[in-house]
């Protein structure tokens, strides 16, 4: 077996996207960064991809549980109809 | 410039996350924060036929609800008493130990980051809002819930792959949108 070593732009951002979410495999991470190291504009994107997760975490943002979305609609709805 | 019109059905998937945001930074209740969104939604619905469509419908709901949380604390004021501080005192002899007492907390000590911080959530939402309601819900899932890949295609109903194509795409507006003042 011929071992896959070189993968294109598309596969590259998409094991980057994983990445974000730390659920690249090591050898995923592995090719992304060898075919980083040949290819500029990968390398920004992943540059951007990693600021773009960073600056979401560190906003901390909060967000309300679909049921209790679901509970505010109903409220809404039943107002609404009266 | 599109004329803005009020669907109230999508306004609890809209905006009710990016209301909440703002409000829990001022009233730092779960409880009463979902209270006065609530509120504010109703009000809104009540008096849908003054929105002129000139501001956006955010703007305007957050403009209701601004007016929902100083009534909030003007309510909250008026209970006169309750706000009286009691110290419990171990023994009669550490009472008036009066240094110790009056340190401060320190969670007004990063103030301007926490405005800071602020800002960048609300920017985030407001991004947000420019996706596609599918797209939206599943990246701020994935992004901001931290659910599970398979959690979230069963929900949807998608192949993981699908997942990954919508999150590329959602990854790759909000970074155009959030870049000139946040990346």
């Amino acid at each position: 077996m011929k071992l896959k070593l070189m993968i294109d732009c598309s596969e590259a951002s998409h094991y980057c996207d994983k990445a974000q979410y730390a659920e690249a495999s090591s050898w995923e991470r592995l090719l992304m960064r060898l075919h980083q190291r040949m290819c500029k504009l990968c390398r920004e994107h992943s540059l951007r991809n990693g600021k773009l997760s960073k600056v979401i975490k560190d906003a901390k943002l909060k967000t309300l549980s679909s049921a209790e979305k679901d509970s505010m609609k109903k409220k809404l709805s039943d107002k609404n109809n009266t | 410039m599109s004329v803005h019109t009020i669907n109230a059905n999508d306004w609890v998937d809209r905006y009710s996350d990016y209301l909440y945001n703002y409000t829990i930074v001022r009233v730092n209740d779960h409880e009463v924060a979902q209270d006065l969104i609530s509120e504010t939604f109703l009000a809104g619905l009540k008096s849908k036929d003054n929105f002129k469509g000139e501001a956006s419908e955010r703007t305007w709901l957050i403009s209701i609800l601004k007016r929902k949380i100083i009534d909030h604390y003007r309510k909250k004021n008026s209970k006169k008493g309750k706000a009286e501080v009691r110290m419990a005192y171990s023994s009669e002899d550490s009472e008036g130990d009066w240094l110790e007492e009056q340190v401060g907390d320190d969670s007004g000590k990063n103030a301007e980051d926490n405005i800071e911080n602020e800002e960048l959530g609300l920017a985030i939402l407001q991004c947000l809002e420019t996706l596609n309601p599918k797209q939206a819900s599943i990246f701020k899932m994935k992004t901001i819930d931290n659910f599970d890949t398979d959690a979230i295609c069963n929900e949807f109903d998608i192949t993981p792959s699908n997942l990954w194509v919508i999150i590329h795409r959602a990854r790759t507006a909000m970074a155009s949108c959030l870049e000139t003042n946040w990346l």
